[in-house]
Formats: structure tokens, C-alpha cells, sequence
């Protein structure tokens, strides 16, 4: 790994995780607003957040396990703001029940 | 009001005391890094960097300690067991925490023998304190944790998120013993060494902080205990599993064998994405509510924490947590930008909420708003990201400059701290400190006016307007 390749390795894993918290942010945002540009907002932001990966799997110099990782990573995000959402619905809806 | 939440009082304000010497030390400190000289033979580097640092853990530590004599009483209904001793206890505390400070500024260092050890300093880096004073800390602790236990016990009553208080208290009572140990292979010594400090901070501390939270969530916005503890479990399950062998990132260069590259690098990249769903969960409570609380400074803070803990832990951590990078960027400013972004965010930001929703009780204030709070929310905030944008900027120079390309020799280390980015970025370190100051300052006059002030604004608002209707 050259020095210039492992600084743009760092920040395109620190803007892999910023992308993360965008889409996880604008997902639940658009779902509480019920706002349909800030839910296609927050896919776009998953699909940058899907191209760095790629780009890191293609053509950064991380060893192939670590690449794995990054990929599989990438495909666990996906699911996280919208499962953590559902979860915090029937949550609330049973808080709802409770009352 | 219970005796302990008068202890909780006292440990808030000695939290806040210690705060503002972790800001002076850490200001001169960082002066020191600019003007080569300052202070020196007077207030060392080397003295100002242990009070900085030793202060941010003992003033976290008496911020959960408040919180919980704090929270205790309302969540079992009755005094705290053994309060006298508790408060006994917190001036042993505050004497040791004094004593400790005066010796490392007077004292500094002696010869290496027991006497050195037992009664001016033992040299590593967290735990620099004598032993006398580990010791007395971990009396302190001990009846910290007998006032939980024998409360809840002679309440006969647990709940959940006591439960989770219960079980943690064991290892953040058991962990600190390590601080005592001497060992002078330094492989072995770091590896126990790294027990206390990632497994205080990543481990028993996140799972605290999680029970404050949960217990001023009930407070703040009214949310249930179901929601409350259902979530703190969850939130255990995924630090805890992501935590406990995240360990295995400050395994990579201390002589371990070479799976702990693989272990903690696989589960430090893990560690993002609880925090992910933590952020998640804050935008959809204060979606839920409306943004309407009747205390929003604290309101603002927790959802501080929540974001403080997603961006310095996730972001600032998954920058430098795999072990090719972190073979160029361990130890240097890029660490050190890390490690503020994320005990402020996972860490300090709760323990300032807290403080401000115990004042709302103690003040009978109906409403705890005003201008001072977001000034101080804003300077402490923006100072912080700016100290770690500025700390960045010169750890990427310091890995780029003298790791990666000088190959960390003695004279790569000496031209990168000459090196221009590095400079600026420890000067805006600086620069940023000042700002962040200038906020510990405005929160000092919020916490000490906050209630206050809003009360008797309310009061006289609202016997205006029912003199007028």
C-alpha cells in the first residue's frame, strides 16, 4: 500500500460509515414525515454509500478478506434503518396497547 | 428529595470541577505542542497530558456514579442503602483525586521503586494514579456497588435495566483491579493493560451510559419501560458483541500473536453498525415527540450523544480500525482525533444531559430552556469538532510523512512534526480548544442559573397574563 493509497483507503472507509449514518438519518426522517424525496434521498445515499465499497473492493489495496468484509458490511447496512424502524413501531404500537 | 440525589448533587458538581481542569490542562497542553518551551521546568508537557487525561476519566466516572444515586431512589422507591458510607466515600474520593493532582504537579516522577509506585505515580498511561489512590478508588467503588446491590436488595425488587446495572458493576468494580499490577514485560503488561482501558471504555462503560440513558429517557420524554429495556438489552447484545473483541484492534503492535489482527479487525468493523441503529432510534424518539420537551437542553444533548457516539466511534474508528491502515496511523494525532470525538460523543454529552435534567427536579422548574444552553451546546460542540477536524489533519500528515513514507525513524518523526499540514493542524487544535472554553465556560453559568432564571420568567408570565385575563 502506497502513502497516498492508504490515506484514500481511511477516507473512503470514514465516508463509507458518513454514508451509512446519511442513509440511516434521511430513512428515518422521510418514514416520520412520510416525505417520498427523503426516502429516494436516503437510497441515493445507500447506493454512494454501495459505490465506495466498490470502489474499495476494485481498486484499493486492502487484502481480499478485508475486502470481503467491506462487502458484506455494505449488504448489512442495507437492512438496518429500515428493520430498526419496524422494530421501533411494533415497540411503540404495544406502548400504544399498554395505554 | 432522597440524601442520594443530594450525592448525586455533589458528584455532579465535582464532575464539572474536573471538567474545567481537564480543559486547562488539555488547553496548555496542546500550547505546549505550538511554543516549544512553555511552561517547561514549571507545568511539563508530560504533567499537563496526565491531568488531561486522567481528569476526563474521573470526571465521566463521577458523572455515571451521580447519575446513579441520582436514578437509584426513583427506581426503587427508597434511600439508597449505606448512604452515610456513600458519602463518606465521596470525599475520600475528591481528597485522593486532590492529593494525586498536587503530587503529579509538585512531584512528578521518582526513582523506580516501590515507594514511586505506591505513593507518587505508576506510569501508565490512564492509571498513572499511586496505588494508594487505585486502592482508594477502589474502596470507593466498592461501596459504590455494595449501595446498588444492598439497595435493590432490600427493596425486593429488580428491574430490568437494573438487572443489566447489577451485572455490569462486576467487571467496572473488577477490571480497575489491573490497574495495580506491575509487570515489566511490556507485551504482557499492555495486554492486560488494554483489559482495563478498551474494556472500561467499550464494555462496561457503554453498557452504564445505556442504563443512564434508558432511565433518562423515562424522565425526559416519558417513554416506557418496555421500549426502554427491550432496547437496552438489544443494545447490550450488539456492544458487547462487537465490543469485547474489538479489543483485539489495540492487539495489532504490542507483540500479540498475529490472529489478533484478524479478530480485531473483523470486529472492530463491526462495531458501526449498533451505533447506526442507535442513531436511528434517537431521530425516530425525537421524531415520535415532536421535538417538545419540557427540558430541552438535556434533550439536545442526548441527542448529541447519540450522533457524537455514531461519528466518533463509527466513522473517526472504522477510518483506522483495519490493520493495514492502522499499521501507519496507530498512535499518532489521527488516535488522538478518535479518541476525543468519541468519548465526548458516547460519554460526555449523557452525562451533561443528565446533570441538566437533575437540576430541572431540583429547581422545580417547569421549563428548562433559554439562550445560555445553546450557546454552550454550540461553542462545546463546534470547538470539539473543529479540535478533532484539526487533530486529523495533522494525523494524517504525522501517518502519511512519517510512517508511510519516512518509515517511522527518528528523523521521519522530526520532519513530519515540522511539516506544514501537521503545524496547522495542531495549531487549529489550539485555536478550537479556545472555543470549546469558551462553551465549558457558558455551561458552567447555564447549570449554575438554568431554572432559575426560566422559573421565575415563567412565574412572572404567568401571573402577568392571569392578571390580564
Amino acid at each position: 500500500m502506497t502513502p497516498a493509497e492508504m490515506v484514500v483507503t481511511s477516507l473512503l472507509l470514514g465516508l463509507f460509515v458518513v454514508l451509512a449514518g446519511c442513509y440511516g438519518v434521511l430513512f428515518c426522517v422521510g418514514r416520520l414525515r412520510a416525505n417520498r424525496a427523503l426516502l429516494y434521498a436516503a437510497y441515493t445515499a445507500y447506493g454512494m454509500q454501495a459505490a465506495v465499497a466498490a470502489s474499495l473492493v476494485l481498486s484499493s489495496s486492502l487484502g481480499e478478506w478485508w475486502k470481503l468484509l467491506v462487502a458484506a458490511s455494505c449488504a448489512v447496512y442495507l437492512p438496518i434503518p429500515p428493520a430498526t424502524w419496524r422494530f421501533l413501531e411494533s415497540l411503540h404500537q404495544l406502548k400504544e396497547q399498554d395505554s | 428529595m432522597y440524601r442520594s440525589q443530594q450525592l448525586a448533587l455533589k458528584y455532579f458538581t465535582a464532575a464539572m470541577v474536573l471538567f474545567g481542569i481537564m480543559v486547562v490542562a488539555g488547553l496548555l497542553a496542546s500550547a505546549q505542542y505550538v511554543r516549544d518551551g512553555f511552561l517547561l521546568n514549571v507545568l511539563d508537557f508530560s504533567v499537563n497530558k496526565t491531568l488531561h487525561i486522567d481528569t476526563m476519566i474521573i470526571w465521566l466516572l463521577m458523572g455515571f456514579m451521580g447519575a446513579i444515586y441520582w436514578f437509584l431512589p426513583i427506581e426503587l422507591e427508597r434511600e439508597t442503602e449505606g448512604i452515610r458510607l456513600a458519602e463518606v466515600m465521596f470525599w475520600v474520593f475528591c481528597a485522593a483525586v486532590a492529593v494525586v493532582a498536587a503530587v503529579f504537579i509538585f512531584v512528578q516522577y521518582g526513582p523506580s521503586n516501590d515507594t514511586t509506585l505506591w505513593l507518587i505515580m505508576q506510569g501508565r498511561k490512564y492509571v498513572e494514579a499511586p496505588r494508594w489512590a487505585a486502592a482508594g478508588i477502589t474502596v470507593v467503588v466498592l461501596v459504590f456497588v455494595y449501595n446498588v446491590v444492598f439497595t435493590a436488595i432490600k427493596a425486593k425488587k429488580i428491574t430490568g435495566i437494573l438487572a443489566v446495572l447489577l451485572v455490569d458493576l462486576v467487571p467496572l468494580a473488577g477490571l480497575y483491579l489491573i490497574a495495580f499490577p506491575s509487570i515489566t514485560n511490556m507485551s504482557e503488561d499492555l495486554y492486560w493493560w488494554w483489559w482495563l482501558v478498551h474494556l472500561w471504555v467499550e464494555a462496561t462503560w457503554e453498557i452504564l451510559i445505556g442504563c443512564i440513558m434508558a432511565l433518562a429517557l423515562m424522565q425526559l420524554l416519558g417513554t416506557t419501560r418496555r421500549i426502554v429495556e427491550t432496547w437496552l438489552y438489544i443494545e447490550v447484545a450488539l456492544v458487547l458483541g462487537t465490543g469485547i473483541l474489538g479489543l483485539g484492534h489495540h492487539y495489532f503492535w504490542i507483540g500479540t500473536p498475529s490472529y489478533w489482527l484478524g479478530i480485531g479487525g473483523f470486529f472492530s468493523a463491526l462495531e458501526p453498525l449498533p451505533l447506526l441503529g442507535m442513531v436511528v432510534h434517537a431521530v425516530y424518539d425525537a421524531g415520535a415527540h415532536h421535538m417538545k420537551t419540557s427540558n430541552k437542553p438535556a434533550f439536545y444533548w442526548m441527542m448529541a450523544e447519540a450522533f457524537g457516539n455514531f461519528l466518533g466511534g463509527g466513522v473517526w474508528g472504522f477510518m483506522m480500525t483495519l490493520p493495514q491502515i492502522n499499521l501507519f496511523t496507530h498512535g499518532t494525532q489521527w488516535t488522538v482525533s478518535h479518541g476525543h470525538f468519541a468519548f465526548w460523543g458516547a460519554y460526555a454529552c449523557g452525562v451533561i444531559s443528565v446533570i441538566y435534567l437533575a437540576l430541572q427536579k431540583l429547581r422545580a422548574a417547569q421549563e428548562m430552556n433559554g439562550q445560555a444552553w445553546r450557546w454552550s451546546f454550540a461553542l462545546l460542540n463546534i470547538g470539539l469538532i473543529g479540535m478533532v477536524g484539526a487533530l486529523l489533519v495533522a494525523g494524517i500528515a504525522q501517518a502519511f510523512f512519517e510512517r508511510a513514507i519516512g518509515g517511522s525513524t527518528l528523523y521521519a518523526f522530526i520532519a513530519a512534526q515540522s511539516n506544514e499540514w501537521f503545524v496547522q493542524g495542531i495549531t487549529m487544535r489550539l485555536v478550537f480548544g479556545l472555543v470549546f472554553a469558551a462553551g465549558y465556560a457558558m455551561l458552567m453559568y447555564d447549570l449554575l442559573s438554568i431554572g432559575k432564571r426560566s422559573l421565575s420568567g415563567e412565574t412572572l408570565r404567568t401571573r402577568a397574563t392571569g392578571s390580564a385575563a
